[in-house]
């Protein structure tokens, strides 16, 4: 996932406009889109992403345990989230490979 | 004793690119910096209420971020041009409160300090009662030289330099009062400090964490994210 966000750039001297792309919930880099300086966040976006990807699976049944409870409506949502999650996985995959 | 407000800034300033996010709403290790700003003051049994500050056109975005991330505040207030104008705003949003008496402190965070966790609160909390003001700060690590065209042309002393962080605490009848003697003056502060230490009241320093870093740079998002996933 790619998010904009307005930061300091050291190499520009001033508040510029980056892009963060986050692999998972994990910051993967940062890029100024005035001068193209990058900021590295995890080195190693695979390792990281599995370590992530257990820790989803292990807390998984909690979470939706307590969504089921909070907010009842979100269980109509849930067949649907169940049956597009491999492809969203994979695409979360491929965006770390690239 | 009157009641403890937490005021926490999430207003942010600084021209943006469409389809931006403020830097409060970015992502954390899996939640958004504004709710780890705001998450040690929900919990902290010195505090009563605890408001967010968010620009005038996010107040619903806020409300949302923060309500995903299971924080529940007191309310979210409209921030304004500037980080002084907020900050004024959120001081005078609780001008009645303050003078019946019914709050006594109010304490001020920013919004893009997300590894706060609220060591040294019951102090800063204690030493405003006292003093009237209280912020956390850190002794200068760095040395400082003066540059010129030529290069360096002098060593600072650092001895007696500290790094201002938030929360800075107040009590409120002199935060009210600083706020509007500043708007007579047409004085804009740094921070809140700054804008009560102009009135000649004194403002005592708490030993804070160096680790409580405000999110500025790239490489600040980084390191945050790395400090919020080091055991503590």
């Amino acid at each position: 996932m790619k998010v904009k966000s307005s930061l300091m750039c050291q190499n520009c001297g001033r508040q510029t406009s980056h892009e963060l792309h986050y692999v998972g919930s994990s910051l993967h880099e940062i890029r100024c889109l005035q001068c193209s300086t990058e900021t590295w966040g995890h080195h190693h976006p695979v390792a990281g992403y599995v370590g992530e990807l257990r820790g989803r699976i292990v807390t998984k049944p909690w979470r939706v345990l307590r969504e089921m409870t909070t907010e009842p409506a979100t269980i109509r949502s849930l067949l649907q989230r169940v049956a597009t999650k491999p492809v969203r996985v994979a695409s979360e995959l491929i965006e770390i490979l690239r | 004793m009157g009641r403890t407000v937490a005021v926490v800034l999430g207003a942010g300033s600084g021209a943006r690119a469409r389809h931006a996010v403020n830097k409060v709403y970015l992502d954390l290790d899996g939640l958004p910096i504004i709710a780890r700003a705001v998450r040690p003051f929900i919990a902290h049994p010195g505090v009563d209420e605890t408001y967010v500050v968010a620009a005038p056109g996010e107040l619903g975005t806020c409300a949302e971020v923060l309500g995903n991330a299971g924080c529940v505040v007191h309310g979210i207030l409209p921030g304004g041009a500037t980080r002084h104008a907020s900050e004024a705003g959120a001081v005078e949003h609780f001008a009645a409160r303050i003078e019946s008496g019914d709050i006594e402190l109010i304490l001020i965070h920013d919004g893009a300090r997300p590894i706060y966790q609220g060591a040294s609160l019951g102090a800063l909390l204690d030493r405003a009662r006292k003093a009237g003001g209280a912020i956390c700060g850190v002794p200068l690590k760095e040395e400082l030289v003066s540059v010129t065209d030529h290069g360096v042309s002098g060593w600072r002393t650092t001895e007696d330099l500290w790094c201002a962080q938030t929360p800075q605490v107040f009590k409120a009848a002199i935060l009210l009062d600083a706020f509007r003697a500043a708007k007579v003056a047409g004085f804009e502060g740094t921070d809140t400090a700054s804008t009560v230490e102009r009135m000649g009241l004194p403002v005592e320093v708490v030993q804070g964490d160096p680790r409580n870093i405000k999110i500025t740079f790239p490489e600040d998002v980084v390191l945050a994210a790395s400090l919020v996933r080091a055991p503590q």
